[in-house]
Protein backbone atom coordinates (compact mmCIF):
# COMPACT_ATOMS: atom_id res chain seq x y z
CA UNK A 1 0.00 0.00 0.00
CA UNK A 2 2.55 2.95 1.19
CA UNK A 3 6.03 2.61 0.94
CA UNK A 4 6.53 2.64 4.95
CA UNK A 5 5.12 -1.22 4.67
CA UNK A 6 8.25 -2.73 4.43
CA UNK A 7 9.75 -0.99 7.31
CA UNK A 8 6.18 -1.50 9.24
CA UNK A 9 6.43 -5.78 8.28
CA UNK A 10 10.39 -5.37 10.37
CA UNK A 11 9.00 -3.19 13.35
CA UNK A 12 6.30 -6.02 13.35
CA UNK A 13 8.67 -9.03 13.27
CA UNK A 14 11.21 -7.14 15.66
CA UNK A 15 7.79 -6.88 18.20
CA UNK A 16 6.63 -10.47 18.02
CA UNK A 17 10.74 -11.52 18.19
CA UNK A 18 11.70 -9.37 21.68
CA UNK A 19 8.11 -10.55 23.16
CA UNK A 20 9.41 -14.18 22.18
CA UNK A 21 12.44 -13.65 23.85
CA UNK A 22 10.86 -11.96 26.94
CA UNK A 23 8.52 -14.77 27.37
CA UNK A 24 11.69 -17.51 27.92
CA UNK A 25 11.95 -14.62 30.76
CA UNK A 26 9.59 -17.30 32.85
CA UNK A 27 10.10 -18.44 35.17
CA UNK A 28 12.65 -15.37 35.97
CA UNK A 29 15.52 -14.98 33.93
CA UNK A 30 16.12 -14.43 30.27
CA UNK A 31 17.71 -17.73 29.31
CA UNK A 32 15.85 -20.17 32.11
CA UNK A 33 12.97 -22.10 30.21
CA UNK A 34 10.04 -22.91 31.60
CA UNK A 35 8.04 -25.65 32.91
CA UNK A 36 5.45 -25.27 30.11
CA UNK A 37 8.30 -25.53 27.14
CA UNK A 38 9.49 -29.06 29.06
CA UNK A 39 6.03 -30.28 28.61
CA UNK A 40 5.19 -29.68 25.26
CA UNK A 41 7.38 -29.78 21.98
CA UNK A 42 9.95 -26.99 21.46
CA UNK A 43 8.55 -25.95 17.77
CA UNK A 44 5.09 -25.68 19.07
CA UNK A 45 6.15 -23.99 22.08
CA UNK A 46 7.56 -20.98 19.86
CA UNK A 47 5.19 -21.09 17.62
CA UNK A 48 2.56 -21.07 20.70
CA UNK A 49 4.33 -18.34 22.64
CA UNK A 50 3.80 -15.64 19.42
CA UNK A 51 -0.26 -16.73 19.73
CA UNK A 52 0.40 -16.03 23.28
CA UNK A 53 1.04 -12.55 23.20
CA UNK A 54 -1.78 -11.79 20.63
CA UNK A 55 -4.21 -13.66 22.56
CA UNK A 56 -3.74 -11.89 25.51
CA UNK A 57 -3.99 -8.94 24.50
CA UNK A 58 -7.44 -9.73 22.08
CA UNK A 59 -8.62 -11.22 25.27
CA UNK A 60 -7.87 -8.31 27.28
CA UNK A 61 -10.56 -6.96 25.02
CA UNK A 62 -12.75 -8.62 25.21
CA UNK A 63 -12.55 -8.78 29.00
CA UNK A 64 -12.94 -4.85 29.07
CA UNK A 65 -15.88 -5.10 26.61
CA UNK A 66 -17.64 -7.05 29.27
CA UNK A 67 -17.38 -4.02 31.66
CA UNK A 68 -14.15 -5.15 33.38
CA UNK A 69 -11.92 -2.51 34.78
CA UNK A 70 -8.80 -2.53 32.58
CA UNK A 71 -6.52 -3.43 35.39
CA UNK A 72 -8.24 -6.11 36.51
CA UNK A 73 -8.71 -7.52 33.08
CA UNK A 74 -4.69 -7.10 32.61
CA UNK A 75 -4.25 -9.46 35.74
CA UNK A 76 -7.06 -11.99 34.81
CA UNK A 77 -5.04 -12.65 31.00
CA UNK A 78 -1.91 -13.30 32.68
CA UNK A 79 -3.93 -16.34 35.11
CA UNK A 80 -5.10 -17.57 31.93
CA UNK A 81 -3.03 -20.73 30.11
CA UNK A 82 -2.65 -20.04 26.36
CA UNK A 83 -5.20 -23.13 26.15
CA UNK A 84 -7.75 -20.94 27.83
CA UNK A 85 -6.46 -17.90 26.25
CA UNK A 86 -7.16 -19.44 22.87
CA UNK A 87 -10.63 -20.51 23.32
CA UNK A 88 -11.66 -17.58 25.16
CA UNK A 89 -10.37 -15.41 22.19
CA UNK A 90 -12.01 -17.83 19.95
CA UNK A 91 -15.30 -17.81 20.97
CA UNK A 92 -16.21 -15.97 24.19
CA UNK A 93 -20.00 -15.12 23.17
CA UNK A 94 -20.72 -19.00 22.82
CA UNK A 95 -18.88 -19.61 26.45
CA UNK A 96 -21.11 -20.49 29.23
CA UNK A 97 -21.27 -18.10 31.76
CA UNK A 98 -22.91 -18.83 34.99
CA UNK A 99 -25.18 -16.84 36.70
CA UNK A 100 -27.28 -15.22 34.48
CA UNK A 101 -30.04 -17.12 35.90
CA UNK A 102 -32.13 -13.85 36.99
CA UNK A 103 -32.01 -11.89 34.62
CA UNK A 104 -34.50 -14.68 32.43
CA UNK A 105 -36.45 -14.66 34.71
CA UNK A 106 -38.54 -11.36 35.06
CA UNK A 107 -39.19 -11.87 31.52
CA UNK A 108 -40.72 -14.93 31.00
CA UNK A 109 -41.40 -15.69 34.54
CA UNK A 110 -45.14 -17.55 33.73
CA UNK A 111 -43.74 -19.93 30.65
CA UNK A 112 -40.92 -20.69 33.65
CA UNK A 113 -43.01 -21.70 36.23
CA UNK A 114 -45.05 -23.83 34.19
CA UNK A 115 -41.65 -25.28 32.74
CA UNK A 116 -40.40 -25.68 36.58
CA UNK A 117 -43.78 -27.50 37.34
CA UNK A 118 -43.79 -30.11 34.67
CA UNK A 119 -40.41 -30.85 35.48
CA UNK A 120 -38.43 -29.62 32.43
CA UNK A 121 -35.98 -27.05 34.15
CA UNK A 122 -35.01 -25.97 38.08
CA UNK A 123 -34.60 -22.97 37.17
CA UNK A 124 -36.32 -21.46 40.98
CA UNK A 125 -33.68 -23.85 42.69
CA UNK A 126 -30.74 -22.50 41.31
CA UNK A 127 -31.57 -18.97 41.97
CA UNK B 1 -57.71 -25.54 29.03
CA UNK B 2 -53.63 -24.88 28.68
CA UNK B 3 -53.97 -25.20 32.80
CA UNK B 4 -55.57 -28.75 32.59
CA UNK B 5 -53.31 -30.37 30.13
CA UNK B 6 -50.27 -28.69 32.02
CA UNK B 7 -51.26 -30.42 34.71
CA UNK B 8 -51.91 -34.11 32.91
CA UNK B 9 -48.70 -33.30 31.70
CA UNK B 10 -46.73 -32.95 35.22
CA UNK B 11 -48.62 -35.89 36.56
CA UNK B 12 -47.62 -37.79 33.52
CA UNK B 13 -43.93 -36.94 33.95
CA UNK B 14 -44.20 -37.33 37.74
CA UNK B 15 -45.34 -40.76 37.40
CA UNK B 16 -42.55 -41.68 34.85
CA UNK B 17 -40.22 -40.06 37.30
CA UNK B 18 -41.52 -42.63 40.47
CA UNK B 19 -40.64 -45.46 38.12
CA UNK B 20 -37.34 -44.66 37.17
CA UNK B 21 -34.17 -47.21 38.83
CA UNK B 22 -32.32 -45.09 40.96
CA UNK B 23 -28.83 -43.33 40.14
CA UNK B 24 -27.38 -43.79 43.25
CA UNK B 25 -28.26 -46.82 45.05
CA UNK B 26 -25.95 -49.52 45.47
CA UNK B 27 -24.27 -49.14 42.31
CA UNK B 28 -22.51 -45.66 43.94
CA UNK B 29 -20.68 -48.52 45.95
CA UNK B 30 -18.55 -47.70 49.35
CA UNK B 31 -20.04 -45.26 51.97
CA UNK B 32 -23.98 -44.26 51.44
CA UNK B 33 -24.22 -41.05 52.85
CA UNK B 34 -21.45 -38.06 52.81
CA UNK B 35 -22.20 -34.56 53.53
CA UNK B 36 -19.05 -32.10 53.87
CA UNK B 37 -21.08 -29.87 56.36
CA UNK B 38 -18.11 -27.99 57.48
CA UNK B 39 -17.71 -26.57 54.17
CA UNK B 40 -18.49 -22.46 54.53
CA UNK B 41 -22.17 -21.12 53.02
CA UNK B 42 -21.52 -17.43 50.88
CA UNK B 43 -24.98 -16.74 49.61
CA UNK B 44 -24.99 -15.29 46.40
CA UNK B 45 -25.69 -12.20 45.39
CA UNK B 46 -27.19 -10.93 42.26
CA UNK B 47 -25.90 -13.41 39.45
CA UNK B 48 -23.07 -13.53 41.22
CA UNK B 49 -23.18 -17.54 41.66
CA UNK B 50 -19.26 -18.02 40.58
CA UNK B 51 -17.55 -15.69 43.21
CA UNK B 52 -20.10 -17.58 45.39
CA UNK B 53 -18.93 -20.94 44.35
CA UNK B 54 -15.41 -20.10 44.39
CA UNK B 55 -15.43 -18.74 47.61
CA UNK B 56 -16.89 -22.20 48.86
CA UNK B 57 -14.21 -24.33 47.11
CA UNK B 58 -11.26 -22.08 48.36
CA UNK B 59 -12.43 -22.38 52.24
CA UNK B 60 -11.81 -25.86 52.42
CA UNK B 61 -8.40 -25.48 50.40
CA UNK B 62 -7.28 -23.16 53.33
CA UNK B 63 -7.85 -19.70 51.69
CA UNK B 64 -10.51 -17.99 53.25
CA UNK B 65 -12.21 -15.39 50.99
CA UNK B 66 -15.13 -13.23 50.63
CA UNK B 67 -16.54 -13.63 47.38
CA UNK B 68 -17.19 -9.96 47.02
CA UNK B 69 -13.19 -9.98 46.98
CA UNK B 70 -13.26 -12.17 43.76
CA UNK B 71 -15.67 -10.60 42.01
CA UNK B 72 -13.32 -8.26 40.38
CA UNK B 73 -11.43 -11.03 39.33
CA UNK B 74 -14.01 -13.47 37.88
CA UNK B 75 -17.13 -11.64 37.28
CA UNK B 76 -18.15 -10.54 33.72
CA UNK B 77 -20.84 -7.27 34.38
CA UNK B 78 -22.00 -7.53 30.94
CA UNK B 79 -22.45 -11.16 30.53
CA UNK B 80 -23.61 -10.94 34.27
CA UNK B 81 -21.84 -14.60 34.96
CA UNK B 82 -18.51 -15.64 35.22
CA UNK B 83 -16.81 -18.11 32.95
CA UNK B 84 -15.17 -21.27 33.96
CA UNK B 85 -11.94 -20.70 32.72
CA UNK B 86 -11.64 -17.80 35.36
CA UNK B 87 -12.79 -19.46 38.25
CA UNK B 88 -9.75 -21.78 37.34
CA UNK B 89 -7.53 -18.71 36.96
CA UNK B 90 -8.70 -17.26 40.02
CA UNK B 91 -7.79 -20.47 41.75
CA UNK B 92 -4.17 -20.73 40.23
CA UNK B 93 -3.53 -16.89 41.80
CA UNK B 94 -4.50 -17.81 45.52
CA UNK B 95 -1.81 -20.88 44.84
CA UNK B 96 -4.15 -23.46 45.19
CA UNK B 97 -4.54 -26.59 42.53
CA UNK B 98 -7.52 -26.31 39.85
CA UNK B 99 -7.87 -30.23 39.10
CA UNK B 100 -11.15 -31.07 36.99
CA UNK B 101 -12.29 -34.19 38.25
CA UNK B 102 -13.26 -37.02 35.87
CA UNK B 103 -16.60 -35.76 34.23
CA UNK B 104 -18.54 -38.50 35.29
CA UNK B 105 -20.62 -40.14 38.48
CA UNK B 106 -17.28 -41.93 39.90
CA UNK B 107 -15.43 -38.89 39.44
CA UNK B 108 -17.77 -36.99 41.33
CA UNK B 109 -18.17 -39.39 44.51
CA UNK B 110 -14.74 -40.39 44.56
CA UNK B 111 -13.77 -36.70 45.29
CA UNK B 112 -16.49 -35.87 47.85
CA UNK B 113 -15.64 -39.57 49.78
CA UNK B 114 -11.55 -38.12 49.14
CA UNK B 115 -13.41 -35.29 51.67
CA UNK B 116 -13.11 -32.81 48.51
CA UNK B 117 -16.34 -30.62 47.83
CA UNK B 118 -16.54 -30.19 44.11
CA UNK B 119 -17.75 -26.80 41.95
CA UNK B 120 -19.43 -27.70 39.37
CA UNK B 121 -21.48 -25.90 35.98
CA UNK B 122 -24.90 -26.73 35.70
CA UNK B 123 -27.35 -25.99 33.41
CA UNK B 124 -30.90 -25.34 34.25
CA UNK B 125 -32.84 -24.58 31.76
CA UNK B 126 -32.60 -26.53 28.75
CA UNK B 127 -30.08 -27.29 26.05
CA UNK B 128 -31.28 -24.50 23.71
CA UNK B 129 -32.13 -22.09 26.47
CA UNK B 130 -29.16 -22.50 28.80
CA UNK B 131 -29.55 -20.95 32.06
CA UNK B 132 -26.01 -21.57 33.60
CA UNK B 133 -25.13 -21.99 37.32
CA UNK B 134 -22.50 -22.55 39.27
CA UNK B 135 -22.96 -24.73 42.77
CA UNK B 136 -20.88 -26.79 45.22
CA UNK B 137 -21.85 -30.82 45.89
CA UNK B 138 -21.04 -31.14 49.27
CA UNK B 139 -22.69 -34.66 49.36
CA UNK B 140 -24.93 -36.81 48.49
CA UNK B 141 -27.51 -39.67 50.19
CA UNK B 142 -27.58 -42.80 48.08
CA UNK B 143 -30.85 -44.22 50.14
CA UNK B 144 -33.17 -41.09 48.82
CA UNK B 145 -31.13 -40.95 45.65
CA UNK B 146 -30.45 -37.02 46.73
CA UNK B 147 -27.38 -35.07 46.25
CA UNK B 148 -26.87 -32.17 48.38
CA UNK B 149 -25.57 -28.67 47.61
CA UNK B 150 -24.47 -24.97 48.51
CA UNK B 151 -26.15 -23.38 45.95
CA UNK B 152 -27.32 -19.62 45.18
CA UNK B 153 -28.74 -18.26 48.06
CA UNK B 154 -29.76 -21.70 49.61
CA UNK B 155 -27.21 -23.05 52.22
CA UNK B 156 -28.48 -26.77 52.05
CA UNK B 157 -30.28 -27.67 48.78
CA UNK B 158 -30.93 -31.23 48.84
CA UNK B 159 -31.98 -32.46 44.80
CA UNK B 160 -32.65 -35.28 43.42
CA UNK B 161 -29.54 -37.42 41.78
CA UNK B 162 -31.75 -37.25 38.13
CA UNK B 163 -31.97 -34.06 38.54
CA UNK B 164 -28.93 -33.61 39.33
CA UNK B 165 -26.96 -35.13 36.79
CA UNK B 166 -29.34 -33.98 33.73
CA UNK B 167 -28.40 -30.38 34.96
CA UNK B 168 -25.01 -31.47 35.20
CA UNK B 169 -24.70 -33.29 31.85
CA UNK B 170 -26.37 -30.43 30.17
CA UNK B 171 -23.34 -28.42 31.52
CA UNK B 172 -20.79 -30.61 29.90
CA UNK B 173 -19.90 -32.64 33.17
CA UNK B 174 -17.70 -29.88 33.84
CA UNK B 175 -16.76 -30.53 37.86
CA UNK B 176 -13.47 -28.54 39.21
CA UNK B 177 -11.58 -29.70 42.71
CA UNK B 178 -9.39 -26.97 43.99
CA UNK B 179 -6.87 -28.20 46.17
CA UNK B 180 -4.03 -26.86 48.82
CA UNK B 181 -0.81 -27.47 47.24
CA UNK B 182 0.83 -30.45 48.72
CA UNK B 183 -2.91 -32.71 48.61
CA UNK B 184 -2.91 -35.06 45.33
CA UNK B 185 -6.57 -35.73 43.66
CA UNK B 186 -8.07 -39.17 44.52
CA UNK B 187 -7.00 -41.45 41.71
CA UNK B 188 -4.66 -38.53 40.45
CA UNK B 189 -4.34 -38.83 36.49
CA UNK B 190 -0.42 -37.78 36.33
CA UNK B 191 -0.55 -35.36 33.05
CA UNK B 192 -3.45 -33.59 34.05
CA UNK B 193 -2.17 -32.64 37.52
CA UNK B 194 1.03 -31.97 36.03
CA UNK B 195 -0.84 -29.79 33.60
CA UNK B 196 -2.58 -27.73 36.10
CA UNK B 197 0.34 -27.39 38.09
CA UNK B 198 2.48 -25.98 35.65
CA UNK B 199 0.06 -24.17 35.01
CA UNK B 200 0.34 -21.53 37.70
CA UNK B 201 3.89 -21.25 36.48
CA UNK B 202 3.97 -17.33 37.03
CA UNK B 203 0.74 -17.07 38.51
CA UNK B 204 1.17 -18.78 41.90
CA UNK B 205 3.38 -17.87 44.92
CA UNK B 206 6.56 -19.94 44.29
CA UNK B 207 6.43 -22.24 47.19
CA UNK B 208 2.78 -22.94 46.47
CA UNK B 209 4.91 -24.33 43.65
CA UNK B 210 7.63 -26.25 44.76
CA UNK B 211 4.80 -27.93 47.18
CA UNK B 212 2.86 -29.26 44.20
CA UNK B 213 5.60 -30.41 42.23
CA UNK B 214 7.48 -32.52 45.30
CA UNK B 215 4.07 -33.74 46.16
CA UNK B 216 3.95 -34.78 41.94
CA UNK B 217 7.43 -36.17 42.82
CA UNK B 218 6.18 -38.49 45.81
CA UNK B 219 3.63 -39.78 43.95
CA UNK B 220 5.41 -40.13 40.40
CA UNK B 221 9.39 -40.58 41.47
CA UNK B 222 11.89 -39.36 39.41
CA UNK B 223 9.41 -37.80 36.85
CA UNK B 224 11.22 -35.53 34.57
CA UNK B 225 8.30 -32.82 34.30
CA UNK B 226 8.01 -32.64 37.66
CA UNK B 227 12.02 -32.46 38.11
CA UNK B 228 12.14 -29.26 36.01
CA UNK B 229 8.53 -28.16 37.92
CA UNK B 230 10.61 -28.39 41.02
CA UNK B 231 13.89 -26.79 39.83
CA UNK B 232 11.83 -23.53 38.48
CA UNK B 233 9.77 -23.02 41.62
CA UNK B 234 13.21 -23.08 43.50
CA UNK B 235 14.74 -20.76 41.26
CA UNK B 236 11.60 -18.52 41.33
CA UNK B 237 11.81 -18.57 45.24
CA UNK B 238 15.55 -17.64 45.14
CA UNK B 239 16.71 -20.54 46.24
CA UNK B 240 19.10 -21.28 42.94
CA UNK B 241 21.30 -23.88 44.77
CA UNK B 242 18.27 -25.97 45.34
CA UNK B 243 17.28 -25.60 41.65
CA UNK B 244 20.71 -26.03 41.07
CA UNK B 245 20.85 -29.62 42.46
CA UNK B 246 17.41 -30.78 40.55
CA UNK B 247 18.53 -30.05 37.43
CA UNK B 248 22.16 -31.73 37.96
CA UNK B 249 20.26 -34.88 38.96
CA UNK B 250 18.04 -34.76 35.79
CA UNK B 251 20.36 -34.44 33.39
CA UNK B 252 22.35 -36.69 35.55
CA UNK B 253 19.52 -39.46 34.66
CA UNK B 254 19.15 -38.15 30.69
CA UNK B 255 22.32 -36.14 29.33
CA UNK B 256 19.71 -35.29 26.11
CA UNK B 257 16.83 -33.78 28.49
CA UNK B 258 17.48 -30.10 26.80
CA UNK B 259 15.50 -28.10 29.38
CA UNK B 260 17.41 -29.69 32.23
CA UNK B 261 21.27 -29.04 30.45
CA UNK B 262 19.85 -25.28 29.26
CA UNK B 263 18.51 -24.43 32.92
CA UNK B 264 21.65 -25.57 34.64
CA UNK B 265 23.72 -24.11 32.33
CA UNK B 266 21.79 -20.76 33.28
CA UNK B 267 22.56 -21.37 37.16
CA UNK B 268 25.89 -22.41 36.66
CA UNK B 269 26.55 -19.13 34.88
CA UNK B 270 24.56 -17.13 36.68
CA UNK B 271 26.82 -17.59 39.81
CA UNK B 272 30.21 -17.33 37.81
CA UNK B 273 30.97 -21.11 36.45
CA UNK B 274 31.14 -19.73 33.51
CA UNK B 275 33.50 -22.41 31.99
CA UNK B 276 31.52 -25.39 33.34
CA UNK B 277 27.94 -23.44 31.94
CA UNK B 278 29.97 -22.87 28.48
CA UNK B 279 30.83 -26.67 28.17
CA UNK B 280 27.39 -27.87 29.18
CA UNK B 281 26.01 -26.00 26.32
CA UNK B 282 28.70 -26.97 23.59
CA UNK B 283 28.23 -30.18 24.56
CA UNK B 284 24.33 -29.93 23.81
CA UNK B 285 24.70 -28.22 20.65
CA UNK B 286 27.29 -30.85 19.50
CA UNK B 287 24.21 -33.68 20.36
CA UNK B 288 22.17 -31.61 18.15
CA UNK B 289 21.50 -31.46 14.29
CA UNK B 290 22.26 -28.60 12.82
CA UNK B 291 19.11 -27.29 11.81
CA UNK B 292 17.48 -28.54 15.25
CA UNK B 293 14.72 -25.31 16.68
CA UNK B 294 16.33 -25.96 19.84
CA UNK B 295 19.94 -24.92 19.00
CA UNK B 296 18.11 -21.45 19.26
CA UNK B 297 17.80 -21.92 22.78
CA UNK B 298 20.89 -22.97 23.98
CA UNK B 299 22.45 -20.25 21.57
CA UNK B 300 20.72 -17.44 23.25
CA UNK B 301 21.76 -18.39 26.61
CA UNK B 302 25.21 -19.26 25.52
CA UNK B 303 25.53 -15.76 24.07
CA UNK B 304 23.44 -14.40 27.44
CA UNK B 305 26.90 -16.00 29.45
CA UNK B 306 29.53 -14.69 27.48
CA UNK B 307 27.92 -10.91 27.40
CA UNK B 308 27.74 -11.22 30.98
CA UNK B 309 30.70 -9.47 33.05
CA UNK B 310 33.24 -11.65 34.19
CA UNK B 311 33.94 -12.67 38.18
CA UNK B 312 36.78 -15.31 39.46
CA UNK B 313 35.18 -19.01 39.15
CA UNK B 314 33.69 -19.50 42.88
CA UNK B 315 35.84 -23.17 44.01
CA UNK B 316 33.00 -25.55 43.83
CA UNK B 317 32.17 -25.26 40.38
CA UNK B 318 31.33 -28.68 39.14
CA UNK B 319 33.33 -30.03 36.22
CA UNK B 320 31.92 -31.51 32.81
CA UNK B 321 33.09 -35.07 32.08
CA UNK B 322 33.70 -36.25 28.35
CA UNK B 323 30.14 -37.10 27.60
CA UNK B 324 28.72 -33.51 28.37
CA UNK B 325 27.50 -34.87 31.93
CA UNK B 326 28.88 -33.43 34.94
CA UNK B 327 30.42 -34.17 38.09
Amino acid sequence: MTPSNPSRHLLTLALVLSLVCSTATQPAAAAMMSTAQAATGTRAEQLDRVDHFLAQDSVRGLLEQQGVDPADARARVQALSDSELQRISNNLDQLPAGGSVLAVIGLVFVVLIILEIVGVINVFKGI
Amino acid sequence: MTLVRAAGLAAVLLLAACGRTPVLGPTAGGDARIELAQVPFYPQSAYQCGPAALATVLGPAGVVVDPEQLVSAVYLPEKKGSLQVELVAAARRYGRVPYPVNPDLTGLLDTLRAGHPVLVLQNLGIAHWPLWHFAVVIGFDARRDEFILRSGTTKREVTSARRFMDTWKLAGNWGLLVLPPGELPPAADRERYLRAVTDMEGVAPPQALREAFAAALARWPDDPWALVGLGNAHYGAGDARAAEAVFRDLLARDPTHLVARNNLAQLLGERGCRAAALELLDAGLAQLASAAREREQLAATRAEILAAATVPEPGDCPRVVAAGGIE
